[in-house]
């Protein structure tokens, strides 16, 4: 009851919020509800044009370009390498394109508007084209010119639907509220067709080999879409999120060669390009039912089942991540992933049975949908206390490094469907001789796919005790460098001393004896116990020994990461090449921008290092490959500042921040200053680089003599942290009020809006109920009140009598 | 760390190669390829698969300037199977032992159906010959599929056999295979018929720039003639002239009821 009392409570709360900020948003926000349904609206109706553009994939396992039209899958995977290729090109343009738009609904509501009829068109005179009449040549050229433009123009449909959230609201929370809302609803969509269409084609004796189903079925749900779509281009608003500061920005290839340290984003991108096989099984299911079973309705309702897949996969995995850290899951994943594959195996002659094995595998592979955000912002961390940069967008786009390998390995799959029998005629598949061979051969392929992804894992070593210890150097490194530059706060006092004092007790703790803990564990385990006293004594000694080996395992893994992460920042500046490298940022360190260019290497003062020893010989190359770097930045200056060194790069800046965003021109000047100003100030870091790294690891060393005045002021920062969490509570509780205060008189305004009749009516009732309840007796809650007066109102509307404005 | 990286791409390559080894790259001679041809021809009529199979035929004539004119016709020849994809037989029902067996023609001409025959057992029961012509009405009338395929009709034009029976003509030297390479399961022999051949049979589907034969499992999966569009030149493009397509089971269709 008291459950239920809660939930109703919510939902009237939920609605209370939702009606009151429905054309309004709330104070501190930028979006409507309204906005929130139509961007959702919308998010469904991309869904459902990319249903249709889906089946312009160039891909053999696409059932109208390969089963109903009959393209060699080699061909089509000739025709994806050039759309890949042209697409990379095309990337840069459309970006230029959409930066440069500019009309009075915005940047990407046009798009939104406008892009999903071309394609849809251009899919629909596809469709529509004869191609019984066609050769196959002529067939391969019709689908090769739509189907590339398709693709390479489709991102401008799609990307800026997503961009769009990032120009609706400057608010972060805000905006994850609303991808999170408009996923949950959008998602629906696909829910709804991909359970619906095979229903509607087994009604109309139709199959996904029939050109009539493309034509008929799936392009009436592309045009519903389309429709969709206008609600988030008319229903959602481009509020110019003009930036209000300056993010130093790295150069590309800097940063390349910065990620390309990164040995996790080695190990993650080496496991996906290795790993390319461990896909092959996924085809299986559509062409078992197509091809094999031929039961669409079954089809329909597997397919739906087959949906909830990654919903528990998004539930379970933070429980997952929890209780094995990050290396377990990923060898959890991996593992787990190569037995369901080889069981898939040993059952794809057995629909039903091949099905319940894959939605396992489908729960565990959607594990990475949680999980795969969460490991690479790690690697992003770990990159940051690499290299002291954070190059976020760069570890995406060095990726790009590998799409040569990525292309070349995408013919094998290809290979493998014509090795098997499939070319042109896709109605092989319905000859299980045919199709059982090609589904073992997938199976097999899949099971090779995903061992080889499996083996990078095994180097995977940081872990989630690693990844906290990078964050407390890394917020370390900050609070000196603040403190230095009088900026610290005292929520940066705390966290540092208290991390401190956390890696202290690290140290200090013995080393843990994680074999003796397990050893006690299992005895603990195997003991015998009869009687109901002594198994609950087992039951204590169990759970006693779990907790006391878990203790065991987090601090063995805690002092690992003390070793790697933390000895290894404080070492950095005592190694024979830190020394040499401060040796050498001190020498720098004494001019400024302006004299360096002109002062030589030798004019510093930093000699090589003697002795014919590895350590001294390996010492002697770092020390000549820092002279060379130098020189080279000598040269760079004496290029490129030949008339000096500009001085007010950082003003320009911020003047250019500083312009006004009034009018349309005012908004491309604006631009265009920044711009202008950015490039200014990318070259001079990119020129100056070795400069100033050497400047600031001098500055990082110099900065830790600050713990301690940091550790001095640590009490006075806790108080200072309660008065502000004094004043933030005092500070909601006021907010509190004042929406309460919002909706008391937004719900006044309603009443008084309604006519005498209708408010004599809801009056009446309300009158009523209070003297069922008891005026004496305790008020009613707010909420539950409010679910009164929404009681009150439609009843108040069923009345007949007096038609109108009620 | 970068011997590391190394040995990972090498696994990968070396796993790829491992693959591609298995689906089984290589050459055969122009004997070996003829060898494989005529047992192929052997083996797609015997057995089920000379029984129960769906084929494809359509031939294409350009007209410049206009859509092609294309001829198809499909036979798909089904029955029963149980759940491991094993045809059903029945018990004394002749050579056709298979249960519930029914046939489907289609016949188009320019992508319009010009004639469309069923035989079988309908939903209401009842085994029927149904006709149907240019997109009129069903004509049916009381047969059973197991008599329809015993026909001269049948057996001449819709038949497996009749199909193949113009490559059972082809002598060694009548086929000049000019390469034959076998991909996994896949046999592609490419060719052009001899002199000799196209003089003995000048109305041959196989006339053409080449001919390429497809053999999957030991049985011919397609043969297709390739002409070329203009008097040649760099700009001229190969298109399919003819094209036989066989798969040894057809999709589910039902007979139609009156």
């Amino acid at each position: 009851m008291q459950l239920i009392n809660k939930v109703k409570t919510l939902a009237v709360g939920l609605y209370d919020e939702i009606v009151l900020h429905w054309n309004k948003p709330a104070a501190g926000n930028s979006i409507p509800y309204k906005e929130y349904l139509n961007y959702s609206l919308g998010g469904m109706g991309q869904r459902m044009v990319t249903y249709l553009l889906g089946y312009m994939a160039l891909s053999a396992t696409n059932t109208l370009l390969g089963s109903t039209i009959g393209i060699r899958p080699m061909h089509l995977q000739y025709m994806s390498i050039i759309a890949t290729i042209l697409g990379i090109f095309v990337a840069v343009l459309r970006g230029k394109w959409v930066d440069n738009t500019r009309t009075r609904f915005g940047r990407f509501r046009p798009y939104i508007a406008l892009m999903g009829f071309p394609l849809v068109g251009m899919s629909l005179i596809f469709l529509f084209l004869p191609f019984d009449a066609m050769t196959y040549t002529e067939k391969f050229m019709w689908v090769f010119a739509f189907a590339v433009v398709i693709t390479v123009f489709q991102p401008l449909f799609t990307e800026t639907y997503t961009e769009l959230a990032s120009v609706m609201t400057a608010n972060s929370n805000e905006r994850a509220r609303l991808l999170t809302i408009s996923m949950l609803i959008s998602s629906l969509a696909p829910t709804i067709y991909s359970s619906l269409v095979p229903l509607i084609l087994d009604w109309v004796d139709l199959t996904f080999t029939n050109i009539n189903t493309y034509r008929y079925v799936i392009a009436a749900v592309a045009v519903l879409g389309v429709g969709l779509n206008l609600f988030t281009a008319f229903g959602c608003k481009e509020r110019v999120i003009a930036s209000k500061s300056y993010t130093p920005k790295v150069g590309v290839f800097e940063g390349m060669a910065a990620a390309f340290r990164n040995k996790y984003w080695w190990i993650r991108n080496i496991a996906t390009i290795i790993g390319f096989l461990e896909s092959a099984f996924l085809v299986i299911f559509n062409w078992m039912y197509i091809y094999g079973v031929q039961d669409m309705a079954t089809y329909s309702l597997l397919t739906l089942i087959y949906g909830s897949a990654s919903t528990i996969a998004m539930i379970i995995t933070p429980y997952l991540l929890r209780k094995m850290g990050n290396r377990g899951i990923l060898l959890f994943h991996n593992i787990t992933n190569i037995l369901l594959i080889t069981f898939m195996l040993l059952v794809y002659e057995v629909p039903l049975l091949y099905f319940v094995i894959l939605y396992a595998n489908t729960v565990i592979n959607q594990l990475q949908l949680v999980y795969n955000p969460v490991l690479n912002a790690e690697v992003k961390d770990y990159q940051q206390f690499l290299t002291g940069k954070r190059v976020d967008f760069i570890l995406t786009a060095a990726g790009q490094i590998l799409v040569p390998i990525t292309l070349a390995t995408s013919f094998v799959l290809p290979f493998v469907y014509e090795a098997m029998g499939l070319t042109t005629n896709y109605d092989v598949l319905y000859d299980h001789t045919v199709r059982g061979n090609m589904f073992q051969m997938l199976c097999v392929c899949s099971i090779i796919g995903a061992t080889l992804n499996l083996i990078p894992f095994f180097f995977y070593r940081l872990s989630r005790e690693q990844h906290r210890m990078i964050i407390r150097v890394l917020h370390r490194r900050a609070a000196f460098a603040d403190y230095a530059a009088g900026s610290i706060t005292a929520r940066q006092i705390v966290e540092t001393v208290d991390e401190e004092r956390e890696i202290r007790a690290i140290v200090s703790a013995p080393e843990p004896d994680v074999k003796g803990a397990r050893k006690a564990l299992w005895e603990e385990r195997l003991k015998k116990a009869s009687t109901a006293e002594e198994k609950a004594a087992k039951k204590q000694a169990v759970k006693e020994a779990k907790a006391h080996y878990r203790d065991m395992k987090s601090m063995a893994l805690n002092k690992e990461a003390y070793r790697e992460i933390y000895l290894k920042e404080e070492e950095k500046f005592s190694t024979a090449e830190g020394v040499l490298k401060l040796e050498l940022s001190r020498a720098m360190a004494r001019y400024t921008h302006a004299e360096i260019g002109s002062v030589p290497f030798d004019d510093l003062g930093v000699s090589a290092p003697e002795g014919e020893d590895k350590e001294s010989l390996k010492l002697r190359k770092a020390f000549e490959r820092a002279k060379k770097k130098y020189e080279k930045m000598r040269a760079g200056i004496q290029k490129t500042y030949a008339d000096g060194v500009p001085g007010d790069l950082e003003e320009n800046i911020e003047k250019a921040y500083a312009m006004s965003t009034a009018d349309k021109q005012k908004i491309k000047a604006r631009d265009k200053a920044i711009d202008v100003a950015e490039r200014a100030m990318l070259t001079f870091n990119k020129t100056f680089s070795f400069y100033n790294d050497g400047v600031e690891f001098l500055a990082e060393s110099e900065n830790r003599v600050y713990y301690a005045e940091i550790e001095a002021r640590y009490d006075s920062a806790l108080e200072e942290i309660a008065e502000q969490n004094r004043q933030d509570e005092i500070r909601r509780e006021a907010e509190k009020e004042r929406k309460k205060k919002e909706i008391e008189e937004a719900k006044k305004a309603r009443f008084e809006s309604f006519s005498p009749k209708k408010q004599a009516r809801i009056t009446a009732r309300r009158e009523k109920r209070a003297a069922k309840k008891g005026e004496a007796a305790a008020p009613a809650a707010p909420q539950a009140a409010a679910a009164d007066e929404i009681r009150d109102e439609a009843a108040a509307d069923d009345v007949t009598e007096g038609n109108g404005n009620d | 760390m970068i011997k590391k990286i190394a040995g990972m791409i090498l696994i990968a390559v070396v796993s790829a190669a491992m693959l591609l080894s298995l689906s089984g790259c290589n050459t055969l001679s122009a004997s070996e390829a003829y060898e494989v041809f005529r047992a192929a021809i052997e083996e797609s009529l015997t057995g089920d698969n000379g029984k129960i199979f769906y084929w494809r035929e359509s031939t294409a004539r350009l007209r410049p300037g206009s859509s092609n004119l294309v001829d198809e016709v499909s036979v798909n020849v089904l029955c029963d199977m149980n759940e491991n994809y094993e045809f059903i037989r029945e018990e004394n029902a002749g050579e056709y032992d298979y249960e519930n067996l029914k046939v489907h023609v289609v016949k188009t001409h320019d992508g319009n159906t010009t004639e469309e025959i069923w035989a079988g057992t309908a939903g209401n029961g009842t085994d029927y010959i149904v006709r149907a012509t240019d997109g009129g009405s069903r004509a049916f009338e009381a047969g059973t599929a197991y008599q329809f395929v015993e026909t001269e009709e049948f057996n001449q034009n819709y038949s497996l056999r009749s199909r193949l029976e113009f490559l059972t003509d082809i002598e060694e030297d009548d086929l000049i295979i000019s390469s034959a390479e076998q991909q996994g399961n896949l046999l592609t022999i490419t060719a052009t018929m001899s002199d000799g051949y196209l003089a003995e049979h000048p109305d041959s589907d196989l006339d053409g720039k080449r001919v390429v034969i497809e053999i999957t499992y030991g049985r011919i999966a397609s043969v297709t003639t390739y002409k070329d569009e203009g008097g040649g030149g760099i700009f001229t493009l190969d298109y399919e002239s003819y094209m036989l397509e066989i798969a040894y089971t057809g999709p589910i269709f039902t007979v139609p009821n009156p």
